[in-house]
């Protein structure tokens, strides 16, 4: 008599199995073998032991020292030469000695420091849309957005546009014979195309010049010309500080060397003597801001700065280090661990 | 009858009456049932309370609202709303999905099939249509679908066995009885033609109550609970039963006692709410900091800075707004997606449990089912286990397995029955030894309470004890086959000849005797014999003195150990023959005794104490309670995975002990530390004691574990006691609680929650265990069999038992670990990239500037670092599974690893290096802007977008970093994230002008940035140089200072030996701990068998612990007496079909 308790065995569930069809209707709750399902994805586990670790402190070192050389080769390749001339009064006219000539593409710039440009309300305080020829679109350009006095749209709007850089700059060779060539510069490759093609366009002229297009608007009060004198939207300057910088202390393109009219410097600046004459307008002695003058080549990694190859220089050289104190860590421990069982073996 | 317009009384028609278009008076529910926690209309209002209950929602609610006031949000108006408004989104989906779940679950349960009758007929119908007052018919085997009334039974005088362990954990059949005014109604026919009012209490709670009357023809009679069939209860040995539907689905007393499943949170939730809670101050003070920079800068240069004198006068310029700026500027260090990552990784995490194949059961065709997914990680934390014992660590099954006669002991453990053919060969031998044998047979045939029931030429016995019915069957089995019950006599077949013995007089069994004669005129001789079963000591004090007994105790004792060493449950059997002189005196004053009315309880066991003297032992049986399958294996890995495992059951002190030991809760060696005191006094001073034993014993280092039963627990714990009893519990790894209702199951629960903070998990199959198992940590369930009551209510349902190493070990562990991984990191990820701000701040004025673009940052935490953490709560597999399987210790190191102060700390602390580290580098790389062989500058993005895409490439590569194993998933998401923010930014540095004025900044800003050569060395360095410092203090611990996981690893790895192995462990004592208990149960696992010892040591250590339980499962307090059972019932007569 068998007993009537008894579970279901094995054998009742492989003769299910024998019959593939009903298998599958009796297993329908069976889950998936996928490895997915499974969590048996073919996996590596990374322990990052000595074995480990020490080849891979060296790899880094040995591609971080020659990338380290390269960039520190590209940096010291680049000639700058700076001139303050914060204090300098209106026209001023300094002297610059550049010992060696300037190969290349020069590039001249103006620095500013202490100038909060990245400040939030300043940053926010403009309008794009105006800037691609809608010139009543004046939204966020508070409260440089309408004209009190004529309730016109200020175009350019805003903070940025207001407060504009006015300085102007003129660099002239002076040969060693006393003849004194003005460098010629261009506004070519100044500004980013997309600032040319996407950010900023006049309105249409509708068969008139530009300041019939312009003729609702008023200039920004620090302005002393009219925008449309000097291009309107597209002008260059404009455009050029319209791009706020990130820091506080920062540096703007001003023109690049035109090595096209001239043959003296169609290889750059020739080493020399330099007048810079500056129109001085732009106030900044009020909060202790700094004005500098910037002549300028460039390599394949930019301008002048060192930090990232020496950083890659001594990150690398760590690396290597690390490596060589692993290695000693690994033998060390390697020994004293071996100490150690032999003394539980003869605890034991 | 009681006037129907005053009582809340419920009043049902039954029968005739019942009109069909008559409804009842009260309208009373469905029996329809409904878990779900959302409908169509309460689904919105009742996600979004759920949803800002929690303070981080509430938080971004507060900030997007924030950011609409104007000129004080530096990251624009939507770019928080954007982001929450996905991430409650992704929230409410999973939402909708699991309560889809559970109404299919529901759907299940309510479409199960009864039959119900109409106009004469049964017609099959579902659970959900059946309604108060309707007459249905259960056959064998099936549930209850609601409250009944029981009307009549296939069985003689209406009775009904019903297994009730789905509702109060008690294993054993109870017998119902229909009023005998019903019973007779055993056809259709007779039924329809029934009419009556019932009238009964209103739906209660109450399991063990019941009032009510039902009138039938103008006469009313009362019945009770011995008439209520419970839902969720199971009909049993009777093949159908009728029953009037009196309570339906919510209102029956199963789903009344149900409470609706508690939102249980995990441990790692409240303490991530606290983090949270500490970086929202954080949040406070740089906001403070920060506005307070913001004053002293404005004072220092406004309006000096002529070009920002429009803010001299401005009203958005005080202290205030500056503080809700910079509140809105570093809102993000609070990681806004951490909620959502989190539920989309538990989410994925369940689908991992649900699709095991591992714990898939062929038997069952089911899987584990994850019912709620917030607490994955709990499974990794589990210290404390509470099991249910029937059901769960037992099958229930009793088999017959040992038998001891005289000097032999017959059978052996191998077998799943007893089988042992020398039996058979020394009965045959006709010497003294096989009437011996004989007599053991037969008593096992004939002294109990079985009913024999001829089914399809099969013999079914019918028992409220299985040991009973397991012993009848063994009988059968060697040839002494019981088939014929009358009632005053037994038919047995006894080696081929049928014999009829009368039962003259039954002495009843119960738990103060423990034990139980019959006294029977053996038909063959006409000889009178007691034949008494029960426990060894009250047996062995009952025997005649003499030599030749004092032999044979010895003999049984030796037996005996051998068999409890094994777990089984023990019974002595001992006779006596009778005079007819002897039997005459006794009887009138056992009669006498039955018929008393005061003080007959101990009247009639006086009269048995005068018969049941000078006996003679004929022999001992051993019964094994079958367990689940790899129960000990499975105890035993959970116990070396350092979990207190405790044993909660219903059941008898000895039962309970008995299956400690076979399920090797405990061993033979472990002391035993019981605790069965009546009073108060006592039950303290008992533990007192024992926990100044279990000092005494840790430092032995002996194993020790606690035993108290359910009277002795309700004082332990109430007052001073319970401090010594917690005391005693934290020390015990296995604790054996009996003799528990479900209530104090709970209690027990609780009471060990709130001992210590450790994760407690119970684990149970019946209605029973749901108190428990909502009042535990976690709840697991045993889907098994039935798995309706315990699975429905549980967090975890497992098929089976052993699955539960599994759900721990790996999923538990991995889970664990993931998730942790997941929060820290969105924590270091958030921090990393948001304090930047900070440190921008003081390169622009205090002015709230943000670094970067107002989209990006929006984006960071939804598109750009989405899926880092995703991979890493659902590929990481920080241990290969066959491992930690293996060597569970591993699972109490990882929950070393946990989500502790320290290691958050240590998060954050990195965070915060990285951050600077990051910003500093970009700085001081792009500090000179020219980084363009054109010569032009990038202006203010080139530096924001540079900086962020190095913490973009960061925060992916330290993801990677932290992943223990790299499968194809992980490394694609880590490295397409950063490809991800390559393709977001260059489509879009396109956007503008095209839609409206959306990314105006942004124009051609990647055409910009990737112009650049240095920004890609930059790329290549920065994050690598940020990273290295991880790498190389990680190595370093990880060659000095493994832990057990990178053991395990290396091992795995066989990068050194098992020696090295052993020595790497050596090395620092604490991972010495942990190799210990890894390497003991390495050692554990292959030596398996601690049984093997000798019974002189058992006896020893065991000298004054009873421990071979003694199978009586016995129903003692049932509708039906044992000896009226049996004088009612005529096993030749023929049943009603019911049809």
């Amino acid at each position: 008599m068998p007993p009537r308790d008894a579970v279901p065995t094995s054998t009742q569930v492989s003769g299910i199995g024998a019959d593939g069809v009903q298998t599958e209707k009796v297993l329908k709750n069976r889950p998936k073998a996928s490895a997915l399902r499974q969590q048996k994805l073919p996996a590596w586990q990374p322990i990052l032991t000595a074995t480990t670790v020490i080849p891979t402190v060296f790899v880094i070192g040995a591609i971080f020292l020659p990338i380290g050389v390269f960039l520190f080769i590209a940096s010291d390749a680049v000639s700058e030469f700076t001139v303050e001339y914060t204090n300098c009064l209106s026209p001023c006219q300094l002297q610059i000695n550049l010992p060696n000539a300037f190969d290349g593409d020069v590039f001249l710039y103006y620095n500013l420091e202490n100038y909060y440009q990245n400040h939030r309300r300043y940053v926010k305080s403009r309008n794009d849309q105006q800037y691609l020829g809608d010139l009543t679109n004046v939204k966020d350009c508070a409260p440089f957005d309408i004209d009190p006095a004529t309730k016109k749209p200020i175009a350019p709007c805003g903070a940025i546009a207001n407060s504009i850089f006015n300085d102007t700059f003129t660099l002239a060779h002076r040969a060693d014979t006393g003849i004194v060539t003005m460098v010629p510069v261009t506004t070519q490759g100044v500004i980013w195309n997309v600032d040319k093609d996407r950010k900023f366009k006049n309105p249409p002229l509708n068969d008139g010049n530009l300041c019939d297009a312009f003729n609702n608007t008023t200039k920004p009060p620090n302005w002393s010309k009219n925008p449309c004198e000097v291009g309107g939207f597209e002008n260059v300057d404009f455009i050029v500080w319209m791009r706020t910088a990130a820091l506080p202390y920062f540096k703007k393109l001003w023109r690049i060397v035109d090595r096209t009219t001239n043959p003296l410097f169609s290889n750059g600046l020739p080493q020399g003597t330099y007048i810079l004459t500056v129109e001085n307008n732009y106030p900044v002695q009020s909060f202790g801001g700094k004005k500098e003058f910037v002549i300028s080549t460039t390599s394949w990694a930019g301008g002048k700065n060192s930090f990232l190859g020496i950083a890659y220089l001594v990150v690398g050289s760590l690396a290597i280090v690390l490596g060589v104190v692993f290695i000693v860590i690994h033998m060390k421990f390697g020994h004293s661990m071996n100490e150690l069982s032999n003394v539980s073996e003869i605890h034991h | 009858m009681p006037t129907e317009a005053r009582d809340n009384n419920r009043h049902i028609h039954l029968g005739k009456v019942r009109d069909p278009h008559h409804q009842h008076a009260q309208r009373f529910c469905s029996n329809r049932i409904s878990t779900c926690k959302y409908n169509g209309f309460s689904f919105l209002p009742r996600f979004l309370y759920e949803q800002f209950r929690r303070y981080n929602n509430i938080f971004f609610l507060a900030i997007a609202l924030l950011q609409q006031i104007p000129d004080v949000s530096p990251t624009g108006r939507y770019t928080t709303a954007v982001p929450f408004l996905i991430i409650l989104s992704v929230s409410a989906l999973k939402e909708i999905f699991e309560d889809v779940k559970r109404r299919r679950s529901d759907n299940k349960v309510n479409a199960f099939s009864v039959e119900i009758l109409v106009d004469g007929h049964w017609i099959e119908k579902q659970w959900k249509d059946v309604s108060v007052g309707d007459f249905i018919r259960i056959d064998n085997d099936s549930l209850f679908p609601a409250d009944l009334l029981l009307l009549a039974s296939s069985e003689q005088q209406g009775m009904a066995y019903i297994e009730t362990s789905n509702l109060d954990g008690e294993t054993n059949l109870k017998i119902k009885q229909a009023l005998d005014i019903t019973s007779t109604m055993t056809s259709p026919e007779k039924l329809s033609q029934f009419e009556s009012e019932i009238t009964c209490e209103p739906p209660s709670r109450h399991v063990n109550e019941f009032n009510g009357n039902i009138e039938i023809n103008g006469v009313a009679r009362h019945f009770g609970i011995d008439q209520l069939l419970l839902r969720g209860a199971r009909l049993k040995n009777t093949a159908w039963i009728f029953g009037a539907v009196i309570y339906t689905g919510h209102d029956s007393k199963l789903l009344m006692n149900s409470k609706r499943a508690p939102l249980k949170s995990g441990t790692i939730d409240v303490q991530t709410n606290y983090r949270i809670i500490f970086l929202f101050f954080v949040l406070v003070a740089l906001a403070l900091i920060s506005a307070t920079g913001s004053e002293i800068w404005r004072g220092n240069n406004i309006p000096q800075a002529w070009y920002l004198s429009f803010l001299e006068h401005d009203p958005k310029g005080s202290f205030l707004w500056g503080v809700l700026t910079f509140f809105i500027l570093y809102n993000n260090l609070i990681p806004i997606s951490l909620q959502v990552t989190l539920e989309v990784v538990r989410f994925f995490q369940a689908i991992y449990i649900n699709n095991d194949i591992e714990m898939y059961d062929v038997n069952s065709d089911s899987c584990a089912i994850a019912r709620t997914s917030n607490l994955n990680e709990e499974l990794g934390q589990v210290k404390f286990i509470m099991s249910d014992k029937t059901g769960t660590l037992t099958r229930n099954v009793m088999k017959f397995k040992r038998l001891s006669i005289g000097s032999r002991n017959y059978g052996n453990n191998e077998d799943d029955e007893f089988a042992d053919a020398s039996l058979i060969e020394d009965y045959r031998q006709g010497d003294e030894h096989s009437t011996s044998i004989l007599e053991v047979l037969k008593m096992m045939a004939v002294c109990h309470t079985v009913v024999p029931e001829n089914k399809d030429g099969q013999l079914i016995y019918q028992s409220s004890s299985p040991d009973e019915a397991a012993l009848v069957r063994g009988a059968a089995s060697q040839s002494v086959s019981f088939h014929t019950r009358q009632p005053q006599k037994v038919i047995c077949n006894v080696f081929g000849e049928d014999e009829t013995i009368e039962i003259l007089d039954v002495i009843d069994f119960t738990s103060d005797r423990k034990r139980m004669s019959v006294i029977v005129r053996d038909g063959a001789g006409g000889d009178i014999k007691l034949y008494t079963k029960g426990a060894d000591t009250v047996i062995f004090e009952r025997l005649e003195h003499g030599k030749e007994q004092e032999e044979a105790v010895e003999y049984c004792t030796e037996h005996l150990e051998d068999y409890a060493s094994f777990g089984y449950r023990t019974l002595c059997f001992s006779m006596r023959h009778l005079t007819e002189q002897e039997y005459s005196q006794w009887a009138p004053e056992y009669k006498k005794a039955i018929l008393a009315i005061d003080n007959r309880a101990k009247l009639l066991a006086d009269a048995a104490e005068k018969l049941e003297r000078n006996m003679i032992l004929v022999g001992a049986t051993a019964i094994e309670d079958k367990l689940q399958e790899w129960v000990p294996e499975t105890i035993q890995a959970l116990m070396a995975a350092d979990i207190r495992v405790w044993m909660l059951t219903g059941d008898k002190r000895e039962t309970a002990i008995n299956i400690a030991h076979s399920c090797a809760l405990c061993h033979t060696n472990t002391e035993l530390l019981i605790v069965d005191k009546t009073t108060y006094e006592e039950t303290y001073q008992k533990l007192e004691q024992f926990v100044a034993r279990a000092i005494e014993l840790e430092k032995q280092e002996k194993g020790f574990a606690m035993v108290i039963d359910g009277k002795s627990l309700l004082h332990a714990l109430t007052g001073e006691a319970r401090k010594h009893f917690g005391d005693l519990a934290l020390r015990c790894h296995a604790v054996v609680c009996c003799r528990m209702s479900p209530m104090q199951k709970a209690e027990v629960v609780e009471m060990v929650r709130k001992l210590a903070k450790h994760v407690v998990l119970a684990i149970g199959d019946g209605a029973n265990d749901v108190a428990m198992i909502q009042a535990a940590n976690v709840g697991v369930g045993i889907s098994g069999e039935e798995g309706l009551q315990a699975a429905s209510a549980s967090d975890y349902a497992i098929p089976r038992f052993h699955f539960l190493r599994r759900l721990l070990l790996v999923h538990g562990a991995w889970n664990h670990d993931r998730s942790v991984k997941v929060i820290l990191y969105s924590f270091y990820k958030n921090i990393c990239l948001y304090i930047i701000e900070l440190w921008f701040a003081m390169f622009s004025a205090w002015s709230g500037q943000t670094i970067f673009e107002r989209w990006t940052i929006g984006m960071f935490n939804v598109i750009f670092t989405a899926w880092p953490p995703v991979v890493l709560g659902l590929f990481d597999h920080p241990v290969p599974a066959e491992q930690i399987m293996k060597y569970p210790a591993l699972y109490a190191s990882f929950q070393n690893r946990a989500f502790s102060i320290g290691n958050f700390s240590l998060w954050i602390g990195l965070a915060i290096v990285h951050s600077l580290s990051l910003f500093f580098l970009t700085y001081a790389t792009m500090e000179h802007q020219v980084v363009w062989d054109n010569g032009l500058t990038g202006g203010w993005l080139m530096l924001g977008n540079c900086a962020y895409t190095f913490v973009v490439a960061t925060v992916c590569f330290k993801a990677l970093l932290e992943c223990d194993s790299w499968t194809w998933p992980v490394v694609v998401a880590c490295i397409g994230s950063i490809g991800l923010w390559i393709v977001f930014v260059i489509v879009y540095s396109l956007v503008f002008p095209h839609i409206g004025g959306i990314g105006a900044d942004m124009a051609g800003m990647a055409a910009i940035m990737m112009s650049s050569y240095t920004f890609w060395l930059a790329l290549l360095f920065i994050p690598l140089a940020t990273l290295l410092w991880d790498l190389v203090i990680k190595s370093l611990f990880t060659i000095a200072m493994p832990t057990p996981r990178e053991l395990a690893v290396m091992y795995n790895k066989r990068t050194t030996s098992f020696n090295g192995f052993e020595r790497l462990a050596s090395y620092s004592s604490n991972v010495l701990e942990n190799m210990r208990l890894l390497t003991s149960s390495l050692r554990g696992s292959t030596t398996g068998s601690t049984r093997s010892r000798t019974a002189s040591e058992a006896s020893l250590a065991l000298a004054e612990q009873t421990r071979y339980g003694f199978a009586f499962s016995q129903d003692e307090s049932s509708a039906v007496a044992q000896t009226e059972l049996i004088r009612n019932v005529d096993s030749t007569r023929e049943k009603p079909t019911g049809r």
